[in-house]
């Protein structure tokens, strides 16, 4: 899988965790040590899901024939800002 | 032969020509010949789908019928049953895209089963549309307003014209497979009808279908639904919805995470709050609480029965001295000194304090110490009396 895109299901998959450990932690029937571990597991969860909103990258690409090579070939070229 | 063409050709067709010999007898249904340069086929419409024909047939008329071949055996002649006629043009698009969608349809790629979820938070949006236009526009304002951190990636297509649709299926396979974006949106602002052909056409519709990641359209209005549409995971009115469905509002996911961090402090807050709560509770339990009174009870004894061990050592020692003087007195009534000071003496052999008690002890000559109360002699023995008369005693 290519890098840049295995943090998205990550993402949700943490988020999905960091919401199913709240409603586990509020429900308010765990014990002492397992609210903690759950705390814990909650806090990872969390700074996984900030990691990546603070890895992810903003830019703006197109893809663009490249004629010379010929047979279809394309590769990805910053968008010229003038066109945004 | 009947049965072997009616079975052959038990798929509806669509056949193009000129309308002549429009009848409609009494019976009510519809009668005409479909003929272009180099042939001919009858044509029945039943009455029931007469009603529901869009326009009047009539002689001349350039139309575009769909309908099943049946043989027509009295007259040794194939005939067309026909359930729609349309005006060529228009009409012979509509009925296109209808026997498209109804095969798409029939594969299942209209089926909500299919659809795919959208991603939370995609990393890579691809974006299949015209480099110049106001959708492109429209779409990279939407995400930088609501998610500036993600990667974009545009795919430029005609949009109109007999290229747009295959370029469409092409730009979107390569955000798919060259790319791989996360979701893909596909975009187009408004146009006539005709604009928007591109995205009726098969190419396009089995892209979408085929793409891995989540495909979002957005093209034309929001009263225009093409086929792309109906094959798509989500179908957005307008290019700048279709990239507000693509992309979280980000400022909106920071401040819920903000929210699930101080949720998580709370709910174990909470739970201590709770726990030592109960701890308290426990210790001021009388169970709990009455082993350590009873253990203070038996401190306190102890503390009780030390002050009065030492009172009673005091009393103890206190009457020893008291013995003790008393013993002491006796004893100094009882010293030899005393006796010495009445008169008596003792005698003790020389050098020694062996006390000579009984005459026969010493002999003649030997010396003699004898004390006195106060000072000593020392003394020969001249002459020794043992007992035996009464007399007795030595004399210096």
């Amino acid at each position: 899988m290519n890098p840049e895109t295995e943090a998205t299901p990550r993402f949700e998959d943490r988020l999905k965790e960091l919401e199913d450990i709240l409603r586990r932690l509020e429900r308010g029937d765990l014990t002492l040590d397992q609210s903690v571990a759950e705390y814990e597991r909650g806090i990872a969860a969390l700074r996984s899901c900030r990691e990546v909103l603070d890895r992810a990258e903003k830019r703006i690409e197109e893809i663009v024939r490249v004629p010379e090579r010929g047979d279809g070939a394309v590769e990805l070229r910053p968008f010229p800002p003038q066109q945004r | 032969m009947k049965d072997f063409l009616e079975g052959a050709f038990r798929m509806p067709l669509l056949v193009a020509g000129e309308a002549s010999n429009v009848r409609r007898p009494r019976g009510g249904h519809l009668y005409f010949t479909l003929k272009d340069r180099r042939a001919q086929l009858r044509v029945v419409v039943f009455s029931r789908d007469v009603m529901k024909l869009p326009f009047p047939v009539e002689d001349g008329a350039q139309v575009v019928v769909r309908g099943v071949v049946t043989a027509f055996v009295d007259a040794g002649e194939l005939q067309l049953i026909a359930d729609r006629v349309e005006p060529q043009g228009i009409g012979e698009r509509a009925i296109r895209i209808e026997a498209l969608k109804k095969k798409l349809s029939a594969e299942g790629l209209f089926d909500p089963r299919r659809k795919r979820q959208l991603p939370l938070l995609p990393l890579t949006v691809g974006v299949v549309t015209s480099p110049t236009g106001a959708a492109i526009r429209d779409v990279l304002t939407t995400i930088e307003r609501r998610c500036p951190i993600v990667r974009v990636v545009i795919s430029p297509v005609r949009v109109s014209g007999a290229a747009a649709a295959p370029e469409v299926a092409l730009a979107i396979r390569l955000l798919d497979r060259l790319v791989r974006c996360d979701v893909v949106i596909v975009a187009r602002g408004g146009g006539s009808r005709e604009d928007l052909e591109a995205f009726d056409e098969e190419a396009p519709c089995r892209a979408i279908a085929a793409c891995r990641a989540s495909v979002i359209t957005g093209i034309g209005h929001e009263t225009d639904v093409s086929l792309a549409d109906h094959v798509a995971d989500v179908r957005a009115p307008t290019p700048t919805a279709a990239a507000e469905l693509a992309v979280p509002d980000l400022a909106k996911l920071e401040a819920d995470l903000e929210q699930s961090a101080r949720r998580l402090r709370e709910a174990l807050a909470g739970r201590v709050k709770l726990a030592r709560k109960r701890l308290e509770a426990c210790e001021r339990s009388f169970g709990f609480r009455a082993p350590r009174e009873r253990v203070e009870k038996g401190r306190r004894r102890l503390d009780e029965l030390e002050v009065r061990l030492a009172r009673a050592m005091q009393r103890a020692l206190e009457q020893r001295h008291a013995r003790v003087a008393e013993v002491a007195g006796r004893l100094d009534s009882l010293s030899p000194l005393k006796v010495l000071a009445r008169g008596f003496s003792l005698t003790t052999k020389a050098g020694t304090h062996d006390v000579v008690r009984d005459a026969s002890e010493v002999h003649f000559a030997d010396e003699v110490d004898v004390r006195l109360a106060k000072g000593r002699l020392r003394a020969r023995v001249t002459e020794v009396h043992p007992e035996r008369s009464g007399d007795g005693g030595a004399t210096a």
